[in-house]
């Protein structure tokens, strides 16, 4: 059977559920992704909590919550495919118990290791290069906002490290990919869609300032050793879009 | 929400464009630039954190990792040390920060998430406590007017008052004062202006006011012994009781409240009632009350290799010292680059001792995580380190009698001497053979570098070294890395690769801090 479902993690553990109860999974699909080929007998799981939570509790049991928690990263990663990564990783750890992540040696529970470090790796990079702006909606306020476009979904995962680091302040992380934010302030944050068109009206000093930070970031390179492919191999071009300092933009906006 | 309070930098913000080029200009070949070693918590009404591990927040051209903003305050020096570019009979442009400018300039940096705080040295502009006054106070402002709770990592000035040593010390996460020259000679030769107990003084001070808070952790590895208990919340609170004289410091410990001081509350007021609807998570403050600390993130120090003529051996034992005396985090070693006319210095020109640097390095790293003593890895006999081959195979290599070691069997200690086992292999083995007896496959998996290691190992009985005997082994070895092996540890991830530095200086992938053409801003 092929499960559609509607590309939450909850939504993909119903879908567990179902492999148990109704039948055996061959394939577990996002809705999003679902084209119209395909000659497997089709089915739309709808998303229900209890099951969902039935799962979660026994992942958690029987593996650990350790395991719970690579799961839900492996689902992040936003790979096709990874639905059913995560299944057979799952049902292979309901057989061995909580030791499944110290057998480093079997396919299964490689492949969760790739995909998690994939999105922990992803996760990392961008506590460092996700660069917030001062906005002002109206005069006197101030808000930082920061948008990006991750391959993986880590706004939430973000949220700790940055509510950490901004106590006092009023923040928004837009991921434009997905056309969503997550809104923080005061220690609470809510994640809500937002367009990918959404453009802030920054602060007067914005501009003065990534000019500093361009003008310190060019200063600090060693000019008798560029070597633009090892930069390259730490923040992928793709990432440039959004970096104050990429050599490439030039930001219109004031 | 938060309004800005100040708008120094704006107001002259072409002088300050000027001075930041100037000043990071001064102050980029500087060598310890992690921003790790301390944990902290943000707290309500502060703005910032500092995680454990460093963060890097961007790559220059040279792809060198950025993770603080480097500077020096002043590059106006009275002195003329032989080494420096900054020395007082050198022509280059000159500027100093005010407190001010510096301080809105980190807290604007750190707010768009361009840095994690800062690190800040500076020439002597007139007398050391000149200096150092105007440093303490730029520190100040930003963690009392601004709330800054980001890392800060101090160099302190040879020479400076006490009083204004301990009030960095309560403001920083790290301080440092570079010994640059191994002996007393070679410093008389090239800083005759700087005395020995100028900088042993500071260091002494800042060692005992970190063991006053038990807040100590030397050096040593993951299975050792000796490592001090991490400070508690008593020991914080009495090293309040010998806080800075001004009193200014002191915050609301216990109350989990915002520090107190400067402008901060003002701050604090109008973000209303920042505990207001904050989860309990967030208002536990154990760690986020920053002030009661004395440099929390340790004391680290500086030596310059091949300025004077050295031996390894000599070094080795100085850093080994320094660890076991001062209680260093690190011991940072800087290959000289030869740019001033000197004839008491190796000419411009010179071929920088770089990978002198990475084996010192790489000595350093086996002494603070393999449980190697200084003694194991130089002697008389062999005073410098084996340029051609890292010092953990060549201390196998002069060890037959210890392998081969059996993988299922043998005690951590033991296998972290194994060339091409690192911490995190080790540990992976240690966890994984309580499951199941490992294979030689298995070690593949689990990151071993078993071109190396198959030569030190016997699994399940086996030996897999084939017929290399024991006598060639050196030069087996060598062949395989092409001439010279650099890298000990590659495949256990991207730590051991960052902390030996030049080993990635030297492939190309520049590790933080790569001391180039100039060795400036020496109080690094
Ligand atoms: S090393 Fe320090 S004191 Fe000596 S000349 Fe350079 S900046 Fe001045």
């Amino acid at each position: 059977m092929e499960y559609i479902y509607d590309g939450t993690f909850d939504g993909m553990l119903t879908c567990f559920f179902a492999h148990v109860y109704v039948e055996p999974a061959e394939a577990i699909i996002a809705e999003s992704d679902a084209g119209q080929l395909g000659f497997a007998r089709r089915q739309l799981i709808v998303t229900d909590r209890s099951k969902a939570d039935r799962v979660s509790a026994a992942i958690e049991k029987k593996l650990s919550r350790q395991s719970l928690r690579r799961c839900y990263k492996a689902f992040l990663c936003g790979e096709s495919g990874r639905e059913m990564d995560v299944l057979r990783y799952v049902f292979k750890g309901f057989k061995t118990g909580p030791c499944i992540d110290m057998l480093h040696g079997d396919p299964d529970v490689r492949r969760i290791d790739v995909l998690e470090r994939k999105v922990n790796w992803e996760l990392d990079r961008f506590l460092g290069i996700l660069r917030f702006s001062v906005v002002c909606p109206e005069d006197g306020v101030e808000i930082l906002y920061a948008e990006y476009a991750p391959n993986c979904d880590i706004t939430q995962l973000m949220m700790p490290h940055f509510l950490n680091r901004y106590r006092r302040e009023a923040f928004v992380i837009h991921d434009v990919k997905r056309e969503k934010a997550a809104f923080a302030g005061r220690g609470r944050w809510v994640m809500r869609p937002l367009p990918k068109t959404f453009s802030p009206r920054f602060s007067k000093d914005e501009e003065a300032y990534r000019n500093l930070w361009r003008g310190y970031f060019t200063a600090a390179a060693i000019k008798e050793r560029l070597n633009p492919d090892l930069q390259k191999s730490f923040i992928p071009t793709r990432y440039w879009e959004y970096l104050t300092e990429s050599p490439e933009r030039n930001d219109p906006r004031p | 929400m938060f309004a800005p309070l100040y708008n120094f930098v704006m107001e002259n913000f072409d002088l300050v464009m000027a001075k930041l080029r100037i000043l990071s200009d001064a102050a980029k070949y500087d060598v310890s630039c992690s921003s790790s070693g301390t944990e902290r918590r943000g707290s309500d009404g502060h703005i910032g954190s500092a995680a454990s591990c460093g963060i890097c927040h961007t790559w220059t051209a040279d792809g060198r990792c950025v993770s603080l903003l480097k500077v020096l305050y002043t590059n106006r020096c009275v002195y003329d040390c032989a080494y420096c570019v900054n020395r007082r009979s050198n022509d280059v442009e000159r500027t100093a920060f005010t407190p001010k400018e510096l301080a809105e300039l980190t807290m604007e940096f750190y707010r768009r998430n361009y840095i994690e705080g800062l690190f800040l040295s500076s020439a002597v502009d007139g007398h050391p406590d000149r200096t150092t006054e105007e440093i303490c106070e730029a520190l100040r402002m930003l963690r009392e007017d601004f709330g800054f709770l980001g890392y800060i990592h101090a160099k302190l000035i040879p020479g400076a008052d006490p009083q204004l040593v301990r009030r960095i010390g309560f403001l920083a996460d790290r301080v440092s004062v570079n010994i640059e020259l191994p002996n007393r000679e070679s410093l008389a030769r090239l800083a005759p202006q700087k005395s020995p107990e100028g900088i042993l003084r500071p260091m002494r001070q800042i060692t005992d006011g970190l063991a006053e808070q038990r807040a100590l952790v030397g050096a040593g590895n993951r299975y050792s012994k000796y490592r001090y208990a991490p400070n508690t919340l008593e020991d914080r609170a009495s090293a309040y009781a010998h806080g800075d004289p001004k009193g200014t410091l002191l915050a609301g410990v216990g109350s989990g409240a915002i520090a107190s001081g400067g402008g901060l509350d003002t701050a604090a007021v109008v973000f209303d009632g920042a505990a207001e609807g904050m989860s309990l998570r967030q208002i536990d403050t154990r760690m986020a009350v920053r002030k009661d600390r004395f440099a929390p993130a340790g004391q680290t120090t500086q030596l310059i290799i091949g300025a004077t003529g050295d031996t390894d051996l000599q070094i080795l034992a100085l850093s080994h010292a320094m660890y076991k005396k001062f209680l260093m985090r690190r011991v940072y070693f800087s290959a000289y680059i030869p740019l001033n006319d000197s004839p008491l210095l190796p000419a411009i020109g010179t071929t920088v001792p770089l990978l002198r640097e990475h084996r010192l390095y790489q000595a350093d790293w086996l002494m603070r995580f393999y449980g190697f003593s200084a003694d194991e890895i130089v002697d008389e006999a062999h005073p410098d380190l084996d340029v051609e081959l890292d010092p953990k195979v060549s201390w196998a290599l002069r060890h037959p009698e210890f392998f081969p070691v059996e993988i299922n069997r043998a005690d951590a200690e033991a296998l972290l001497r194994v060339p091409g086992l690192g911490n995190l292999s080790v540990m992976r083995i240690i966890r994984q053979r309580r499951a199941a007896a490992l294979s030689y496959d298995d070690l593949k998996r689990i990151g071993a570098v078993l071109k190396r290691a198959k030569y030190f190992i016997t699994v399940n009985g086996r030996y897999y070294g084939g017929g290399v005997k024991q006598d060639s082994l050196r030069d087996h070895l060598l062949m395989q890395s092409g001439g010279v092996q650099l890298d000990m540890f590659s495949p256990d991830g991207p730590a051991a690769g960052r902390l030996s530095g030049a080993a990635d200086r030297l492939s190309g992938a520049a590790a933080p801090g790569t001391p180039a053409e100039a060795r400036d801003g020496i109080h690094i």
